[in-house]
């Protein structure tokens, strides 16, 4: 017996003073009122001490005893908070580590999670344990799920909200003084250190998975994609599965294939045929008792011509803009554009040697501009710039030299604002901006430089026109907490057309994908798709497992019962029968 | 503030007090009426008690009570005298806030690679630390900030407000810090950030190395350096490869971190591990004065040198051997008929090659090799490289940036054949002379001037020297001429010598034909005369009897060219080819010029445009016009000199002046000869086939991975492989698969501790790839300035304040919490009174019937 609410010292003081109190209250000799009596009440009170000192009067007052003691003692140990088990016990720091990486959501035979197990058993060891002892729990990542607290109701809404993740298994380090548990199925777990107890939830499944699922634009062809799709039976038997790759317009291949265990599906489509937008691989498999490998996500870009109107007084790149594949190329002098408020026919805009004094709607590219409110503030002219900077990386400027690209005059503006591409802050050649509208703007006139001679200029006109299409393939990430480098973004399912929660960190936005889908994340200027699916092959072997023996039983806490609550139950009872027995004369 | 009861059934008991009510109604206790009441009232009141406490009241109670963790940065990093200061911070900060009352809960975390929690802050001081794992002690072999949050995180008591105070240099090297934040986000965690001093050791270290993925061997890459010295000193960077001393550079450490491009050497193809050490003298740590980098040496640039004089190749050949090419020399007429025959090269150059020499079927190879597999192509100029019957209309002129034409008036020339007419020239030889001399008249505008001097042991001048416009006349002279004696040069040379010097012409050539043996005289004195006199004299040595010693002389004395031709019929394009050169319309010779600097390109990187030298040559062309003209020859209408273009897939250069002792003689002894030829080949060199294997390797999160990306002979993805790499860690080898991810590329990852390291080889088709992967240099033993920014970053992130006081540390600024109470133990105690003062009243008369 152990106290709580008190040291144990003071907790058996309150005992003992307590018991004592009640026994000199019991044993203090009520004082009678004086009185003048005859002789024949004397001898009464001689027959009456004679009747107290009967048996059946001494058990009276021995119950009363018990019972005055009883009810004193509970009270005075629900005080305390006294609790069963081993005498003086010292309070335990116990943490909890519950595995939940995606194998987690493997179904067992009873239609519940892995993970439902593990916070059931996580229950079951917080149940069992003290109310003096401290909780920590942790997921699988080493993060904190609920932080240490003797609160057990609050460890179990904290355990009530673990989803699964995709992080690798890092279990705290274990300290002296600390009794750490692991809940996990042993999958892809390596060694476990032997102070750690583990709790093995685990039992065979039958599982299908997608394993890989890509897209690439073929070396020779970049408008041109091929997919590579690995299906995968994880199951502990042969399975037939059965595979669907569909895009919007429909189902474009279907097959059934049998797979022995741990057999592979391989093969590649050629993309060529199809539109753009999204595709989809899926996998059926009857038992499938894991479902976040049953399908996977892929954006094809669109290779629907861009209406580009090319807004300029000097036509200088229209035969080579004509020679851009998937592109509808409309030249206009500045006095026929049109905003696109009143004219919807243009997806992007070409602006040479001229920018409209409204920033149109649409991406807008603009070539030696005149300095307009919506765009950096000029500051002055450049002549004849030498050797500068630029970033090789930026897909505009991928496969293009502008090493010995020489600019005769170059315009100088206020970079603020501005993702500087080629020059520096104080000369920027190159920049690119989202505010009022998606733009990017070459601080020079083509004329002034000798970039048609330039190797890849070509190439340079060729990205210019990618950059105003804006269309990639989806970025892959893993599923659980994505955050993605656009700020305050709007994230959208494309799977169920629902919009996600998501939040803003540190200028980036955060959200949370918990099943496989494509995600498309919108800032109103930019617009990128997310791919979010198990990140590799691993993840879908869900009876990889370091157990031999599965479902292992779950080692004894030690047991420990908070006494208190049924203290008050006895005491408050005990207070109305006794209190009636005692007018009733039966008690004293 | 709010009431919650946890069990609301105990409730369910409480009506049963009415049965204490009525026990005291009809009590059969003989006390008075008013003790039985109280007697009644105090049992009633401990049964309310216990039955209020069974249901388990909750008080909750907003407040702002502050919980503060202290978060220390101990690692190796961290400068002692800092932490000392961090922990005498956190003494006098956990004092103020127990004198105001303030933080209700301290908790005090010392972290490097791991975590461990302190009692007191003067407990700091007495940690246990090690370097490396070791349970109760703090690794300061590492900076994991997020472990540490995420400890901190897990001490603090709920209820309170929670704070963090990170006491760090900020420069965390393990742990994901991003994660933790979006974590400490989530459950409102503020960080507040004091920045702490990093290790105040003198001295220098290297803080960053990179260097390409691949390189070429034997052309100079860039090697980047990031090194830190806290003072100004000289120091030497040298670069080794296992033991061999690539380079070995003097600098000057100007204090604080320095960016420096150094510039090594391989020799040799293969994987080279790069080790580049920082010397400095007073250095007291010298373990991070070593930074290491694994890169791939690709073969030497393959040039293919096809020298139209061989003897005069060895200038050029010798540059670029020493610049690191792998150089084949050949003769023009061995030049592949197929694209393919260029496959082993990266770089053909044609140097001063005549286009006759080419078969025209290699010329449009090698056009098709440029175009279509991105070869580079270099024409350098020379006497072979001109005129309307060289290269124009060829495939070669297709892919130069140049056309072989220039737009010039002819020079004002006085053009002399000297013509031996001996005994030997009977037949086919002086009919092809004729033929030539009257080609050459019908090539000269009307307002030149032609002479014709006929020798044999006498001389005679069948055509005086005169305006060609009478061309009829001349050439009817020509026809006449028969021949006869033995063969005597030097009077007749002497002779049109005196008859040039007469002539105002502007430009004065003489081509001196031959064949047979003269007498011996002082021919040098006389033709140097001429060349003095700025005629010049070329030679043509017809047959195996001529005296081709003499006549090479005579020509190189006469700053001419000298031809030796065993078939007469040859004769009239020699003539031609000299009359066109003579005229100057394709060929510029005789006035040095520096060439002009249009443009500043990579290929003239470090060259200075003012140490130029002079140039005495040149061929005349005319720029396409897409061509990039870097340099050109001045003037008012400057011909271009070096000129470029994307030619298809590849680059074609044109030079217009020789790389040899004739036009570029200066050139030779100029140190910047080798220099531009190496990099202006380097930048023509043809790109890499795209189609090569993608063979990468890369280190993260202890795992090593392995991707590579296949194509096959078209460009297009090879799937369905199986390929396997063999990986050797510490001298055991095994195999691991790869496997298939996306079109083309396959990957594979295995484990690899940060002390290992690792080669990884893959034998592909053709030849086997390796790639190594290097031990990671300790982080923590970089002593940089505390990383303000990401400090700074983390406390706004979080909502906290960087270098906060303790004033705001302890200010809520809003947040509130909400506290519960638990009520049942007041509850029980309550009970317990009553009771026993119930018990009381019981024994103890209180109330008499006479008061």
């Amino acid at each position: 017996m152990t106290f709580l609410g008190l040291s144990q010292t003071a907790g058996w003081l309150l005992v003992t003073g307590t018991a004592a109190a009640i026994l000199v209250i019991f044993f203090l000799r009520i004082q009678h009122r004086r009185a003048m009596v005859s002789s024949s009440i004397l001898w009464e009170r001689v027959l009456e001490r004679k009747k107290r000192r009967s048996l059946l009067e001494w058990l009276r007052r021995l119950i009363s005893l018990l019972i005055a003691l009883a009810i004193g003692l509970s009270l005075a140990m629900a005080f305390g908070e006294v609790e069963s088990g081993r005498a003086g016990r010292e309070p335990r720091d116990v943490r909890l580590v519950v595995d939940n990486r995606p194998t987690m959501a493997s179904l067992m035979s009873d239609g519940r999670s892995r993970l439902d197990h593990a916070v059931e058993q996580a229950g079951e060891l917080l149940a069992g344990g003290s109310s003096a002892d401290r909780f920590t729990v942790y997921d699988a990542a080493g993060a904190v799920v609920a932080a240490a607290t003797r609160d057990r109701d609050a460890v179990r809404e904290s355990l009530g909200q673990l989803r699964p993740t995709a992080r690798a298994l890092v279990l705290p380090l274990v300290e002296p003084g600390t009794e750490t548990w692991l809940l996990t199925d042993g999958v892809g777990a390596a060694e476990v250190p032997a102070d750690v107890r583990v709790v093995a939830l685990y039992e065979p499944v039958v599982n299908a998975g997608v394993t890989s699922f890509e897209i690439k634009p073929q070396p020779t062809d970049p408008y041109r994609y091929e997919a590579f799709l690995e299906v995968g039976n994880f199951s502990v038997d042969a399975r037939t599965v059965s595979i669907t790759l569909r895009d919007q317009a429909g189902v474009q291949f279907r097959r059934a294939i049998d797979l022995d265990a741990g057999g592979l599906y391989r093969n590649t489509f050629d993309l060529g045929t199809l539109d753009g937008g999204e595709l989809r691989a899926e996998v059926a498999l009857d038992g499938d008792g894991y479902a976040l490998d049953d399908r996977a996500h892929v954006w094809l870009p669109r290779t629907a011509p861009v209406r580009l109107a090319y807004v300029t007084l000097s036509g200088g790149l229209e035969s080579l803009l004509g020679s851009v594949p998937h592109l509808e190329l409309t030249v206009m002098e500045p006095s026929e554009y049109r905003p696109p408020s009143e004219d919807d026919t243009f997806d992007a805009y070409l602006f040479e040697g001229w920018a409209p004094a409204v920033a149109p709607a649409r991406p807008t590219v603009l070539l030696g501009p005149p300095a307009v409110d919506w765009l950096p503030r000029h500051l002055g002219v450049q002549h004849e710039v030498g050797v500068f900077p630029f970033d090789a990386a930026a897909p505009l400027l991928r496969h293009v030299d502008l090493h010995d690209v020489a600019i005769a005059r170059a315009n100088i503006v206020d970079p603020r604002d501005a993702v500087i591409l080629a020059g520096d802050e104080s000369l920027p050649l190159i920049v690119s901006g989202l505010r009022p509208t998606r733009w990017l703007m070459l601080n020079f006139a083509i004329a002034d430089t000798d970039l048609e001679q330039a190797v890849g200029f070509p190439i340079l006109v060729s990205n210019l026109v990618e950059w105003l299409r804006g269309d990639a393939p989806a970025r892959r990430v893993s599923l659980g907490t994505v955050a993605i480098d656009l700020p305050d973004a709007r994230i959208r399912d494309l799977s169920t057309g629902n919009n996600v929660e998501a939040r803003s960190v540190g200028g980036r936005t955060v959200f949370l994908a918990n099943e496989p889908a494509l995600y498309l994340a919108t800032d109103g200027r930019r617009s990128v798709h997310f791919a979010a699916r198990l990140d590799g092959r691993e993840r879908s072997m869900v009876n990889a497992s370091i157990f031999e023996v599965p479902d292992a039983e779950l080692e004894s806490p030690p047991e420990a019962r908070s006494l208190w609550p049924i203290l008050l139950g006895v005491a408050a009872i005990l207070l109305l029968l006794e209190g009636l027995t005692y007018h009733r004369r039966i008690t004293v | 503030m709010s009431l919650s009861l946890t069990h609301s059934w105990p409730l369910l008991l409480l009506p049963a007090i009415l049965l204490l009510w009525w026990a005291r109604q009809t009590t059969l206790i003989e006390f008075h009426r008013r003790q039985i009441n109280l007697m009644v009232g105090a049992r009633m009141l401990a049964f309310v008690a216990a039955v209020l406490a069974m249901t388990q009241p909750v008080l909750h109670r907003d407040g702002s009570w502050m919980s503060v963790a202290y978060v220390l940065d101990v690692s190796q990093s961290v400068d002692p005298r800092a932490i000392e200061d961090g922990i005498g911070w956190v003494e006098g900060a956990v004092a103020q806030a127990e004198s105001l009352g303030d933080a209700e809960a301290v908790r005090l975390v010392a972290f490097g690679g791991n975590a461990v929690g302190a009692a007191e802050p003067d407990a700091f001081r007495t940690l246990r630390v090690a370097d490396g794992l070791v349970a109760g002690a703090v690794d300061r072999s590492a900076t994991d900030l997020a472990g540490a949050l995420d400890r901190a995180v897990a001490a603090l008591p709920p209820h309170h407000v929670p704070r963090i105070v990170v006491l760090s240099d900020g420069r965390d090297n393990a742990g994901d810090l991003d994660a933790a934040v979006e974590r400490l986000e989530l459950d409102g965690v503020r960080v507040y950030t004091r920045p702490a001093a990093a290790r105040r050791e003198d001295g220098a270290w290297i803080d960053r190395v990179n260097a390409p993925d691949t390189v070429r061997a034997g052309a100079p890459f860039e090697f980047d350096v990031r090194l830190f010295s806290r003072v100004a000193a000289d120091a030497t960077l040298r670069v080794t490869s296992g033991n061999l001393i690539l380079l070995a550079e003097e600098v000057r450490l100007e204090g604080g971190l320095q960016e420096i491009r150094l510039l090594p050497i391989v020799d040799t193809a293969g994987v080279v591990d790069l080790q580049v050490e920082l010397l400095v003298a007073d250095d007291p740590v010298v373990a991070n004065n070593i930074g290491q980098v694994s890169t791939v040496a690709q073969d030497k640039l393959r040039v293919l040198y096809v020298e139209g004089v061989p003897e005069r190749s060895g200038y050029l050949l010798s540059a670029l051997t020493e610049g690191g090419f792998d150089v084949e020399v050949t003769a023009p007429f061995n030049l592949p008929v197929s694209a393919f025959g260029y496959e082993r090269f990266d770089v053909v150059i044609l140097s001063d090659v005549d286009a006759r020499m080419i078969d025209r079927g290699a010329m449009m190879s090698l056009e098709s090799w440029v175009s279509l597999f991105g070869g580079g192509l270099v024409v350098v100029g020379g006497e072979a490289v001109f005129g309307e019957d060289g290269y124009q209309d060829t495939a070669i002129e297709r892919a130069m940036p140049v056309w072989f034409k220039a737009e010039r008036e002819p020079k004002d020339l006085a053009l002399v054949i000297a013509l031996d007419k001996s005994y030997s020239m009977v037949g086919d030889k002086m009919a092809m002379a004729k033929e030539a001399s009257k080609a050459a008249v019908e090539l000269l505008e009307d307002e030149q001037q032609f002479g014709l001097l006929a020798f044999d042991y006498h001389f005679y001048w069948p055509v005086p020297v005169q305006l060609a416009s009478r061309r009829d006349s001349i050439v009817d002279r020509i026809a006449s001429i028969e021949a006869s004696s033995p063969t005597n040069i030097y009077p007749a040379l002497e002779d049109v010598y005196l008859a040039l010097q007469e002539t105002d012409a502007e430009v004065k050539h003489v081509i001196l034909l031959s064949d047979g043996k003269t007498y011996e005289d002082d021919y040098e004195t006389l033709v140097t005369q001429m060349r003095d006199n700025e005629i010049t004299v070329s030679a043509v040595a017809v047959g195996d009897k001529a005296d081709r010693e003499l006549l090479s002389a005579i020509a190189e004395w006469g700053g001419g060219r000298f031809y030796f031709i065993a078939d007469p019929t040859r004769v009239p394009e020699i003539f031609v080819d000299e009359t066109q050169m003579a005229q100057g319309i394709t060929l510029e010779e005789g006035e040095p010029f520096v060439p002009q600097w249009i443009k500043p390109v990579e290929a003239l990187a470090g060259i200075e445009p003012d140490d130029m030298p002079e140039l005495s040559g040149y061929v005349r062309t005319m720029p396409k016009d897409n061509a990039e003209i870097v340099l050109d020859s001045g003037g008012d209408e400057p011909d271009p000199i070096l000129a470029r273009w994307q030619y298809g897939l590849g680059k074609a250069v044109f030079f217009a002046s020789d790389a040899k002792n004739r036009w570029a003689a200066e050139w030779l002894e100029w140190d910047g000869f080798g220099k531009l030829w190496t990099q202006l080949i380097r930048e023509t060199s043809r790109a890499d086939d795209f189609r090569r294997p993608e063979f990468t390797v890369r280190r993260e999160d202890g795992r090593a991975f392995v991707t590579l990306g296949l194509l096959d002979d078209r460009g297009r993805f090879r799937n369905a492989e199986r390929p396997v790499v063999t990986i050797d860690i510490g001298g055991e080898e095994r195999e691991l698969s790869l496997h298939q991810v996306a079109p083309g590329t396959y990957e594979a990852s295995t484990p690899l501790a940060a002390e290992d390291e690792m080669s990884i080889t893959w034998r592909g088709d053709e030849a086997a790839i390796e790639r190594h992967l290097l031990r990671d240099s300790n982080a923590e033993d970089r002593y940089l300035p505390p990383d303000t920014g990401r400090l700074r970053w983390l406390a706004e992130t979080t909502g906290g304040v960087f270098d906060p006081s303790v004033q705001q540390l302890l200010d809520p600024a809003g947040q509130t919490v909400v506290r519960p109470t638990r009520l049942w133990p007041f509850l029980a105690a309550l009970a317990l009174m009553s009771y026993l003062v119930n018990m009381l009243l019981r024994r103890v008369r209180i109330i008499r019937a006479d008061t």
